[in-house]
């Protein structure tokens, strides 16, 4: 047998060798046609899923710019907040008055 | 042996089966189907060795990301050759009687002859540039689409036309030139693979870029940033249409209006003399300076504060050393001190180094990073491909790295360990030298499937999937198929004369094609360079007739296009 005959009619593009295939020919099952849902409203996709365009790692880098960014903010506030009830510093002690 | 423990079930090898498996099943996991495909370059491999391969006068540089073109220099450095490729079975007439054990001298040097002649032919000489200038071997940046090419070229500048004092300082910011790595001028040509014409260039006088290995230049997409290290300067440029398009340029300014803004105020005022720090200088001094002070209050203790005072002249000193695009819109610059990036420190690895993400559009700085940084090489490990920009030219065309593939992070951290636990290791070196890596030079990484570790074991010391110059050894190097353990195809870069020169000082640089068992080695002896061509060559019993050979042949030329 020669290597062209082995490999005659490699990959195999013969419809038949699928589209005539049935699991049991003989049974009754196979002649009923399966019952298929047919859905008659249109329901839009809650989500729809996309490619984000930017990368993971500037996607991190950004996040991680942005989330100091609030703690920055947050903290200023509650500085602020801070010094309206009462000032951090304590009124220094002057020596000199002291006998 | 134990009877509850089962061999490992070796799958089918066989190129007949794995196809009719493919038929039936396809692929069995979602987002496997590269994969896949891929599996069947164990079956189809670069298997022959022409050793000494005469070719033109010329330095052989690499291929085309489509594979279509290959590109070489001339041998005087002024012109760009382009050769077209003829596929992986172009010599399988060539060598069709040839036999592994065929000793015969005229057949041998017929085939060392002829064989480049078969695999390549000439396109386009493409003159580039004088006499004076010489275009780097080692710099190559295509664009995506494999139509363009934008090489550089550098010419010394002679003594009698030494340049003018403030040529050589533009700004505050301009190194000192280092003797031992004079200034030079260089450009930048913008050539046309498909018309085999110059398109463009772009000079830069009095200046020192980077150019080996693109280390000065990056490509993305069509945004191309060259690192001017002399002026401190970055310039940014689009490719459109075949043209150098200026956008902007980075470092004494960060906006394109600063300069006119600037300049309505202090008209007269020279750059070098300028008492104020540098835009870019200044946002990364700002972004140091804000979080120490945001760390100091956090901590309510000055000290993070007081440091960021003792070493702000060492901050105020740092130069930019290497940079890379991580996209059209973001840099990884790496700084360093000016004697790391002027050359004067022979030791570059052992001092210390920043990195900064820096947002061109927005003119900020997103992140700065040491480089012993524990959080920077976290993401290299895991972000490495975001690093490397692997997957912007072609899904098909991936490189295995530490963050994609499983034995490649293996490799990286048997590498890591190897540090840690050496004699002057540590993790803190083992951070510094994996670190050292960033900025990853533009389109240095293989994405030939032989190179893919999921699917061939091979010693990373010989080759590896970075198109570096590797010590060549004495023995071929062995690929092994992944998924059974079988030896598939050998390597041999050596020559086969014996030479005097010893194997460690001897250097082979692989340029393999992007998807085909094609793959060159160079191999560099004393002056003279040997050229070897590593092939699928299928020596079919010479007992059959010619025409079952040439339905072999036919066969693997076919199934090489649906790979």
């Amino acid at each position: 047998m020669s290597v062209a005959e082995f490999l005659k009619g490699l990959p195999s593009y013969n419809e038949d060798n699928f589209s005539k295939f049935h699991a049991d020919s003989n049974s009754r099952t196979a002649l009923k046609k399966p019952s298929v849902y047919i859905p008659t409203k249109d329901f839009p996709s809650e989500q729809v899923i996309v490619t984000e365009k930017t990368s993971i790692l500037l996607r991190y880098l950004h996040q991680h710019w942005e989330k100091k960014g609030m703690q920055k903010k947050r903290d200023h506030s509650s500085v602020d907040t801070d010094e309206l009830n009462q000032s951090r510093k304590r009124p220094r002690v002057d020596y000199s008055t002291i006998p | 042996m134990d009877p509850f423990v089962k061999p490992r079930k070796v799958p089918p090898q066989n190129i007949i089966i794995r196809l009719i498996h493919r038929e039936t099943f396809g692929y069995k996991k979602t987002g496997t189907h590269f994969h896949t495909a891929r599996q069947f370059y164990q079956n189809v491999f670069p298997n022959f060795t022409v050793i000494n391969v005469e070719k033109p006068p010329c330095f052989l540089r690499k291929f085309s990301p489509d594979g279509k073109h290959f590109i070489a220099f001339s041998s005087d450095q002024t012109s760009l050759e382009v050769y077209t490729y003829r596929g992986p079975a172009a010599a399988g007439d060539l060598l069709q009687n040839i036999s592994i054990n065929n000793k015969s001298d005229k057949q041998n040097f017929e085939v060392k002859s002829k064989i480049f002649d078969r695999f390549f032919k000439l396109k386009f000489v493409v003159n580039v540039s004088q006499s004076s200038e010489q275009l780097n071997r080692e710099c190559s940046l295509f664009s995506d689409d494999g139509r363009y090419v934008i090489i550089g070229s550098a010419s010394y500048i002679p003594d009698d036309l030494r340049p003018h004092f403030y040529e050589i300082y533009t700004n505050n910011e301009s190194v000192v030139p280092n003797p031992r790595s004079p200034l030079e001028d260089y450009t930048l040509h913008l050539v046309d693979l498909h018309l085999g014409k110059l398109c463009d260039t772009r000079q830069f006088k009095v200046d020192k870029i980077f150019l080996s290995h693109n280390q000065g230049l990056y490509l993305y997409k069509d945004t191309l940033a060259v690192l001017s290290v002399q002026h401190q300067v970055i310039h940014i440029f689009q490719m459109l249409d075949g043209m150098f398009v200026d956008v902007r340029k980075i470092g004494r300014f960060c906006f394109e209006d600063d300069s006119y803004f600037f300049n309505s105020v202090f008209p007269s005022e020279r750059a070098f003399k300028e008492p104020f720090i540098n835009s870019l200088k200044h946002r990364l001094l700002t972004f140091l300076y804000k979080r120490a002070a945001y760390i100091s209050k956090a901590n309510q203790s000055p000290y993070e504060l007081r440091k960021f005072y003792q070493y702000f002249d060492n901050f105020e000193a740092l130069r930019l050393w290497k940079m890379q695009l991580l996209d059209e819109n973001h840099l990884l610059i790496k700084y360093a001190s000016e004697d790391v990036v002027t050359l004067k420190s022979t030791d570059a690895n052992s001092q210390y180094s920043f990195f900064v993400v820096y947002n061109i559009v927005e003119s900020k700085v997103l992140a700065i990073y040491e480089n012993t940084s524990k959080e920077l090489l976290d993401l290299f490990e895991n972000f490495c491909d975001s690093f490397r920009n692997a997957s912007i030219y072609t899904e098909t065309q991936f490189t295995c790295s530490p963050s994609n593939n499983l034995y490649a992070r293996l490799l990286q951290h048997r590498f890591k360990q190897t540090i840690v636990s050496a004699k002057f290791g540590g993790k803190t070196e083992a951070t510094k030298r994996l670190l050292a890596q960033l900025p990853i030079s533009a389109q240095s990484y293989s994405s030939s499937p032989y190179l893919d570790l999921s699917l061939f074991s091979y010693d990373d010391k010989w080759v590896s999937v970075m198109e570096r110059p590797k010590a060549c050894g004495e023995h071929p190097i062995r690929f092994y198929a992944r998924d059974s353990g079988f030896l598939k195809f050998r390597i041999y870069a050596g020559s086969s004369a014996r030479t005097a020169t010893p194997p460690a000082r001897r250097l082979v640089a692989f340029t393999f094609h992007p998807t085909d068992p094609f793959a060159i080695s160079v191999q560099r002896t004393n002056a003279e360079y040997i050229v070897n061509f590593h092939i699928r060559h299928d020596n079919t019993s010479l007992e059959n007739n010619g025409a079952d050979d040439s339905n072999v042949l036919n066969f693997l030329q076919r199934w090489s296009n649906y790979l």
